[in-house]
């Protein structure tokens, strides 16, 4: 009697797997997204290095531009700053908006909202620590910046959890090998 | 089972030959159930076999291979190149597409995959596709481009175009160390000298067309 309940529910596991893979497989009206990567980290050092600076910001809006002649579809996050980390190994890199607590910044995204398949976006009222440089894009404004390494400097807080004791959680695997979780004390040092 | 004479003479014989009726009783028992048990475990073991080989069908990657595939083909097959500068290496990437495996892309004005170059920036990627895919997993639009942020040479930049347009054309990255897939074509660039389909990506391009 047991072996049958298990047969039933071993059968009925297989199935919905089943069910999951050629759901996503089948692409029902989705749509995707991928990049090459210029560069993988493998250090929280290199990705500092490639930085402007880390920042903990809290994300308060989002906007989706479309795609023009000149550049490509894109989602603009806005954040306040909370705490800006600016170790010395952190670059300096001129002509961007003063990144101090309480400034509004952008953070530009490449890709759409409703990429099933695309890079993971930041997510409005979350909490992050985000590497950030410049974006260099013909015509952003100054107060615009890109995550470096597409998602690699990018680490949210889990839901709940307070940012000075928290640990915040790698977002996104793009085939660097950084630290799966940091916390705001990894970037006092 | 004969006890020991040393068992005899500790006066554990009794003991022995006691736990040695019991094991064969449990023998027999065993004997009695293990057909219906040995069955309705075959049949547990095949439907899990089963079911992860179709999974793995149907997720387009097999043990052998690293490729893996969108579940997104590209139908027609056609591409139209937005950048007349660039058009030669893009050409060239379609061609070493063709040549390798059992994709046939040709050009078309009226193409619904565009191939293009622009600078969009320090964004950390020097290149990108998208495409949106019917629920028959058809790619009927599509673009791959080149960020002109990045100052390569021309057979690097051959190597982004061609990685790009295994993206659009059904293939997602490979763990293939100098697989044109391979998540960075950078590294695949410099380390191995990367820009033509290499065989995991033939196998996986032949999987899909």
């Amino acid at each position: 009697m047991h072996m049958k309940k298990n047969i039933h529910s071993t059968f009925a596991l297989c199935v919905v797997a089943l069910s999951i893979s050629l759901g996503t497989t089948a692409c029902a009206g989705t749509s995707g997204g991928s990049g090459s990567r210029a560069v993988l980290y493998d250090s929280l050092e290199s990705l500092q290095k490639d930085s402007e600076a880390a920042v903990l910001v809290t994300v308060t809006g989002q906007k989706e531009f479309a795609k023009t002649d000149s550049a490509s579809a894109y989602v603009a996050s806005t954040a306040t700053v909370e705490e800006p980390f600016s170790p010395a190994s952190l670059g300096e890199k001129q002509g961007t908006t003063a990144l101090a607590a309480g400034a509004t910044i952008r953070i530009r995204q490449l890709g759409a909202l409703n990429d099933s398949e695309g890079a993971p976006m930041l997510q409005p009222g979350g909490q992050y620590v985000l590497f950030i440089v410049p974006t260099e894009a013909p015509g952003a404004m100054s107060d615009e910046f890109y995550i470096t390494g597409g998602t690699a400097g990018m680490y949210r807080l889990d839901e709940g959890a307070r940012a000075e004791s928290g640990a915040f959680e790698k977002i996104g695997n793009e085939g660097d090998t950084l630290p799966a979780t940091i916390t705001l004390k990894d970037l006092q040092n | 089972m004969v006890p020991s004479t040393a068992q005899v003479l500790l006066g554990r014989h009794k003991s022995v030959v006691t736990r040695a009726r019991l094991r064969q009783r449990s023998n027999m028992n065993s004997t009695v159930e293990r057909p219906a048990r040995i069955r309705r475990r075959r049949l547990g073991s095949t439907i899990a076999v089963a079911a992860l080989v179709l999974s793995s069908l149907a997720l387009g990657a097999t043990a052998a291979n690293a490729y893996a595939t969108t579940g997104c083909h590209l139908d027609p097959q056609t591409y139209d190149v937005d950048s007349a500068f660039y058009a030669p290496e893009i050409d060239a990437s379609v061609a070493a597409w063709n040549s390798a495996t059992d994709a046939n892309m040709y050009a078309s004005a009226s193409a619904g995959l565009k191939v293009f170059a622009q600078n969009d920036g320090n964004t950390g990627y020097d290149g990108k596709a998208t495409w949106q895919c019917t629920a028959f997993g058809v790619n009927r639009t599509s673009q791959a481009w080149f960020n002109l942020y990045y100052s390569y040479p021309q057979n690097q930049r051959r190597s982004v175009w061609t990685h790009e347009l295994g993206h659009v054309m059904g293939l997602h990255h490979s763990g293939v160390a100098n697989s044109i897939m391979n998540s960075v074509s950078t590294y695949t660039y410099t380390n191995f000298g990367t820009y033509t389909p290499r065989p995991d990506d033939i196998a996986g391009m032949n999987s899909v067309y």
